[in-house]
């Protein structure tokens, strides 16, 4: 083995890159943890975690659409995320401990719905999985700075699926 | 090239495309050429070419290796990861320790070259890379042709073509050099619909044995539409690639006789069968058109538009909207009826000249069916429902409504969940 001194700025720009990854998936595995944790309000979650766009070209008001996710919330924890139902984070999420949250690249192959257009946003796509890594329990988008939850939605006809903006 | 066989094994092809400098040019300002007669492969029996290109590191990170330093958590708690230190942050399951250092030693750029742009590093390679990202190709030049192994883009053809050689590589199927000469003969619509076929499906032999008995079919048979041949040799499995395109919705009705009288059916996909709520398995579920006169049948819904650019669908947003056949798909609850042939007239203006933009709470799959429905007149209900941030009409309630209507000598119900039959005669 040889040393190579000059490639330590390179490693370094690459745990920095890894680094900011793991916050990414860090933040995500937090907010699957809270969205089950009935000690913390929706409206609390979504102060934390989610982005509700204030851009979006919608008629809808922004704190009918910030509501709206907290009802999204106190529906997932009423256990309407169930399997093939994405609009929802799935209910067994609420067993794990620790969930796990990977970058949709990461685990391609257990994704059965085609996301419209996934090659613009992939970078930004974690899912979460059960324990033994065979089933997809969750989907999230993050928005552009990766810093919150941009879509916690799947909605998914025929062979396109979509993330679902409130 | 490599093409995973049956066995799992590979085969190694090296594919080499012989284009003047000028069509170098042309292909680096993004355009087409023809390259009929410029493509050359060799095969390569080589198994330690092979095994070393699948083992090699192909990155810069891939070739590090970590020397790490331990020490006790810090946070009283316990680190569980992957096996692999880094992969997802951090040590290894069952760990009590937390990495406190850290350096790393460059172990795997000795033998082939993995073209990493670092000049030196490896003791066999044919790039002059350089730290400043400039790579430059120096081998096989030619005097009279610049010979280049970088992708050159494909028509769509050809895509197929070079999807299916494999097929006939493998000598598991019946690829032919005729079925190349028959794909340049065809019109888009057909060569992209066995495109998408085969590239959705990452060219896996089903694809490819189907996408060679819909070419046998359809050179067999040239009266047959590509959508015909599809069910006729797939039985319903390219069902959804069928119904993910977008079509011409003029060009589908045009066969309607507009003077005539048909029979208008609205098909209902609920959310859940037989309950209101908004969302389920069925997601929102779908409305859908069918129309039937003399033979001639039709299916077809209104959508967001596939195309744009968009992975997101934002409630209470507009979007362009787009018509897609609705053929073998499912649903809970439909109602049927006669209509005249002015009715007709009316639908057919309707469905071709659909409301813009489409919007999931103003106007959406279920409001083009109830118009279409009402023109024809069922007079369906148009039910407003609030869930969430979401305010329009539901496929839950309105599968609800009809279903709680009765069959008459006008009009049938049908609440039996079945498909909806596929797209029959033409009149090209």
């Amino acid at each position: 083995m040889k040393k190579i001194s000059t490639l330590i700025i390179v490693v370094i720009i690459t745990l920095s890159c890894k680094s900011q990854n793991y916050s990414e998936k860090e933040m995500i595995e937090q907010f699957a943890i809270d969205l089950f944790n009935d000690q913390i309000k929706p409206e609390t979650i979504v102060e934390k975690y989610i982005y509700v766009s204030k851009e979006l070209d919608t008629k809808i008001p922004y704190e009918k659409r910030e509501q709206g996710y907290a009802e999204l919330i106190k529906e997932t924890r009423a256990g309407k995320g169930v399997d093939g139902v994405w609009v929802y984070p799935n209910i067994h999420l609420k067993a794990i401990k620790k969930p796990k949250a990977y970058l949709y690249e990461e685990y391609s192959n257990l994704i059965s719905v085609n996301i419209n257009n996934i090659e613009t946003i992939k970078d930004r796509v974690y899912v979460i999985l059960n324990t033994k890594k065979t089933k997809i329990l969750a989907y999230i988008l993050l928005n552009e700075t990766k810093n919150k939850i941009l879509s916690l939605s799947l909605l998914g006809k025929d062979d396109t699926a979509y993330f679902i903006q409130l | 090239m490599l093409s995973l066989q049956n066995d799992g094994t590979y085969k190694i092809a090296l594919v080499t495309y012989t284009i003047t400098a000028q069509e170098k040019q042309s292909i680096l300002n993004e355009g087409t050429i023809n390259l009929e007669d410029k493509i050359t492969i060799t095969y390569i029996d080589d198994e330690n070419l092979i095994n070393n290109l699948l083992n090699k590191a192909t990155t810069t990170e891939q070739c590090l290796v970590y020397d790490y330093s331990y020490g006790a958590c810090d946070n009283r708690d316990t680190y569980i990861h992957e096996s692999q230190p880094f992969a997802n942050g951090g040590m290894c399951t069952g760990s009590t320790q937390t990495i406190i250092g850290a350096s790393y030693d460059m172990d795997c750029l000795d033998g082939i070259s993995t073209d990493n742009g670092f000049p030196g590093s490896g003791t066999v390679s044919t790039n002059t890379g350089t730290s400043t990202n400039n790579q430059t190709n120096n081998g096989g030049a030619d005097p009279t042709h610049i010979v280049v192994t970088a992708p050159v883009v494909l028509q769509p053809w050809q895509q197929v073509v070079s999807c299916l050689n494999t097929v006939n590589e493998t000598g598991s199927n019946g690829y032919t050099p005729g079925m190349a000469t028959w794909l340049q003969t065809q019109p888009k619509n057909v060569v992209g619909l066995i495109n998408s076929l085969l590239q959705t499906n990452n060219c896996n032999s089903n694809s490819q044995i189907n996408s060679i008995l819909i070419i046998q079919t359809m050179m067999a048979n040239s009266n047959l539409t590509i959508e015909q041949a599809i069910f006729e040799t797939t039985n319903g499995l390219a069902v959804n690639l069928i119904n993910s395109e977008a079509i011409d919705i003029e060009k589908e009705l045009e066969c309607f006789n507009l003077n005539q009288e048909a029979k208008l059916t609205i098909y209902m996909q609920q959310p859940t069968e037989n309950t209101d709520i908004v969302i389920g398995q069925n997601q929102t579920g779908h409305a859908f058109i069918g129309i039937e006169q003399n033979g001639v049948i039709r299916q077809f819904g209104y959508y967001p538009e596939t195309g744009a650019s968009q992975a997101l669908l934002a409630v209470g947003v507009d979007y362009t909207p787009e018509i897609r056949r609705n053929n073998n798909y499912l649903y809970h609850v439909s109602i049927s009826q006669n209509i005249s042939s002015s009715q007709l007239t009316e639908i057919v203006n309707y469905a071709i000249n659909y409301p813009t933009p489409y919007n999931v709470n103003n106007y959406a799959c279920t409001d083009y069916a109830i118009e279409i429905g009402n023109l024809g007149g069922m007079n369906l209900p148009s039910t407003t429902v609030n869930y969430i941030t979401f305010s329009g009409r539901s496929l839950g309630v309105l599968g609800q409504e009809v279903r709680a209507m009765d069959s008459n000598e006008t009009r049938t119900i049908t609440t039996n969940s079945t498909n909806s039959p596929s797209s029959q005669g033409d009149c090209n």
